[in-house]
């Protein structure tokens, strides 16, 4: 959705396969998405909808943007990727490109990247977006 | 404490628009929901009425229990 318009519609239920299909349909061409976590394909997705006519670069220099992004699990689908790469002594093999996903603040930096933004970025954990 | 912090930012000055929100991805689990913050004038200029939404924790609040 993007201002309560639907943007993308799908029926899928692999988390992997909707978020790599919806990158197809949104036509974005960065080869580097396909090398993110699905937090990061998420957060960049998410960034890619609500950016795409924001004109933010029109308006603001890369230092006058921030970014602030919140949830509940940080990276642990990837950090327990991760930790089961390094958890056997007799097979240890830890990844590079895993490993640089165990931080959940990596989302802010991808969309960073992507929209040449400079300006502060933080992440924060909470139990629930709802305060209860 | 999305709001506070985001808030904190334009209070401070450091910065003029702020992308902010909830991003989960854990195994089928995903959800998603961010914003564009800006200051009132910019934002005025450049969207349609209607368009904006004051950002308070009622708001962010009422916008995360509709889409996430």
């Amino acid at each position: 959705l993007l201002n309560g318009s639907i943007v993308i519609k799908k029926e899928v239920v692999d988390p992997s396969e909707f978020l790599k299909s919806s990158y197809r349909e949104l036509k974005i061409s960065y080869p580097k998405f396909f090398k993110m976590d699905n937090l990061c394909k998420l957060a960049f997705l998410s960034a890619e909808v609500l950016l795409k006519d924001a004109g933010l670069s029109s308006r603001y220099t890369p230092a006058e943007t921030g970014l602030i992004i919140q949830n509940a699990s940080s990276s642990l689908e990837t950090d327990e990727k991760h930790q089961e790469s390094i958890s056997d002594r007799g097979n240890y093999f830890p990844s590079p490109s895993v490993f640089v996903y165990t931080l959940p603040n990596i989302m802010t930096g991808e969309i960073a990247i992507r929209h040449k933004i400079k300006g502060k970025t933080g992440y924060s954990s909470a139990k629930s977006p709802i305060r209860r | 404490m999305i709001f506070t912090m985001v808030n904190e930012l334009f209070m401070q000055n450091r910065v003029s628009s702020c992308i902010t929100g909830w991003v989960e991805a854990y195994h089928d689990r995903l959800s998603s929901c961010l914003m564009l913050v800006e200051n009132e004038e910019k934002a005025n200029s450049f969207t349609q009425p209607g368009e904006i939404i004051i950002f308070d924790p009622s708001n962010i609040e009422r916008i995360f229990k509709e889409v996430l």
